[in-house]
């Protein structure tokens, strides 16, 4: 079951990386475990357009950025999701 | 404590606010409560009045974008949404106008009309409606014109561009229902801007005559409609060409 998460994380002494789990988790309902190369659209069903937004939505607020739209329709996988972030200046192996 | 005032902390963004209705519009929100960002392209384009208003209105604040440009548009919003977390009203007001007959059309400044007139609508409404569905709740004004329902000699390149506008407006109302945004534009006919008011002795004065009224309107009268549509006043009015135009025979 998927929850769209409403609420900033913003938590104290996480790092970027653990921040950008999160989102996952708490979007996909997923243990942290779970994710790797292959989480993208191709293998996860609930991936769809509806939790792409949620995500989107999720990692703008976490980040406080705003996703191009080429970003947003590229945001195919949990690794690719990574290399976004970093063109935001935010750098998940700090 | 309850308060009287009529857009009472709504979060609004006003572009093209240096001067004429965009100016009025930015003035009347913030007379009314509201926290207002008003859009200037530039500090060289910041028209005195705009720049007395910030100083005299605590809640307006002065933001500097070209609309046309997609990186400083993004910053801007999101400046406004680090701040306030939310944002309430949209105006899409910045705009360039031309008078020109058919033959005459110079289609580079077309395109540059279209740039700002249609292109950087669509814009930032994406980036803002982004904003507004997360909320559940907006209300998008653009400002179109009587030409693009009415037509006139002279204006054929801005009123395709206008016409665009009421296209955008129409189906982004159906669009964003879902999320209770609200979507309308307001057609002003003549209004007594100074951009116009200087043209008007050598070109227009004839035209008044055109006007049911007698006169041209004001730009608080055309801010007086953002103001309802910006306002709970407007709650269930959507995907609308509002026209301020004093019965005006185009």
């Amino acid at each position: 079951m998927i929850s769209i998460r409403k609420e900033i994380l913003k938590v104290q002494n996480m790092t970027n990386l653990e921040r950008y789990n999160k989102v996952f988790t708490d979007t996909f309902n997923i243990e942290v475990s779970e994710l790797n190369d292959d989480f993208n659209t191709d293998e996860i069903a609930e991936w769809d357009s509806v939790t792409q937004l949620a995500l989107v939505e999720a990692l703008e607020d976490e980040f406080e950025i705003m996703f191009d739209t080429e970003d947003i329709l590229n945001f195919k996988s949990y690794t690719e999701g990574r290399s976004i972030l970093l063109k935001y200046q935010i750098d998940l192996e700090e | 404590m309850s308060s009287n005032l009529i857009l009472d902390r709504k979060v609004c963004i006003v572009t093209g606010a240096s001067r004429g209705i965009g100016l009025a519009i930015a003035i009347k929100f913030v007379k009314e409560g509201a926290l207002v960002f008003a859009n200037a392209r530039n500090a060289e384009s910041l028209s005195d009045d705009l720049a007395s208003a910030e100083k005299h209105y605590p809640n307006l604040t002065i933001q500097y974008y070209d609309v046309t440009k997609s990186d400083e548009v993004k910053s801007a919003i999101l400046e406004v949404k680090k701040l306030h977390g939310r944002i309430d009203v949209l105006v899409n007001n910045a705009g360039i106008v031309s008078y020109e007959l058919v033959a005459l059309i110079d289609f580079e400044r077309f395109h540059q009309m279209l740039e700002t007139n249609v292109v950087a609508v669509l814009r930032i409404t994406q980036l803002v409606s982004r904003i507004m569905a997360r909320q559940n709740s907006g209300s998008i004004i653009n400002i179109s014109s009587i030409v693009s329902t009415k037509g006139v000699k002279g204006q054929v390149s801005y009123a395709a561009t206008k016409g665009a506008i009421n296209a955008i407006t129409i189906a982004a109302a159906k669009e964003f229902a879902e999320h209770t945004i609200r979507v309308n534009a307001v057609a002003p006919g003549m209004v007594g801007t100074e951009r116009l008011l200087s043209i008007m002795g050598e070109k227009f004065q004839h035209k008044e005559n055109d006007i049911g009224f007698g006169r041209v309107a004001s730009p608080e009268e055309v801010a007086d409609v953002c103001l309802f549509l910006a306002s709970d006043m407007s709650s269930f009015v959507t995907g609308q060409i509002i026209g301020v135009d004093g019965s005006t025979i185009m």
